[in-house]
């Protein structure tokens, strides 16, 4: 993976890195995991920035 | 370091807790929320679909997508400014979600809530939402086709350019 140095990793700060990590309740548990040899090709993302509507 | 959103410590975790329930609930109804690449990609968004009441968009791509799951937590119990597009919620792509955010190097720091970008490089041409861990590895939610969402490891396809951390 590559990175943004300029702006630094979320890993250089171990507390903000972890962030109560034990605290967060947000099991998926309940849904299968998809096998990817089974998922279409991702289409991929819409490879433009549209002009924003405005700040809402 | 300052968090990404610049909210507390206790406000990150709750805003997490409704980032993955927003996937959580998109993945759940799969059936009745469609793939586009066109303007009703932004339709979580623009139409304020709630998933805490269930709400959830009929329309979206993988960034409109991620960028609607973090709203409701950003934006819906939090109210804060587009720190994932820098666009005023109405806009974005893998583009501007690189552009924006803190870099996370380490999957060991991959929190639920924190994007995963897809590509040889930037722009990038994909994203998925963390939603969990399993056995140390993330497991996120992608919106890539009109057949998904679809739950899956973070490293279902190898081209991981980046995560990145909004909350």
């Amino acid at each position: 993976m590559s990175g943004d140095k300029a702006a630094g990793f979320v890993d250089d700060d171990p507390e903000y890195a972890t962030d109560a990590a034990a605290e967060i309740d947000v099991e998926a548990a309940g849904f299968e995991v998809a096998d990817p040899r089974d998922v279409p090709a991702d289409v991929g993302d819409s490879g433009t920035a549209e002009p924003p509507a405005g700040e809402g | 370091m300052p968090s990404a959103s610049g909210l507390s410590r206790d406000q990150r975790i709750r805003c997490r807790d409704r980032v993955v329930q927003a996937a959580k609930l998109t993945l759940a109804n799969k059936e009745h929320t469609h793939y586009t690449e066109g303007p009703q990609r932004w339709d979580g968004i623009k139409n304020r679909r709630n998933a805490e009441i269930g709400q959830f968009p009929e329309y979206s791509d993988c960034s409109s997508f991620a960028t609607w799951c973090l709203w409701n937590g950003l934006v819906l119990r939090f109210g804060l400014g587009d720190v994932v597009n820098g666009a005023g919620w109405t806009a974005g792509y893998t583009g501007t979600m690189l552009e924006h955010g803190l870099a996370v190097r380490y999957p060991a720091s991959v929190l639920p809530g924190d994007c995963v970008i897809y590509g040889s490089g930037p722009p990038g041409v994909h994203c998925a939402v963390v939603v969990d861990m399993v056995n140390g590895t993330p497991m996120v939610i992608s919106h890539g086709s009109e057949a998904g969402p679809f739950y899956l490891a973070y490293d279902y396809r190898p081209d991981v350019l980046q995560i990145r951390r909004y909350i």
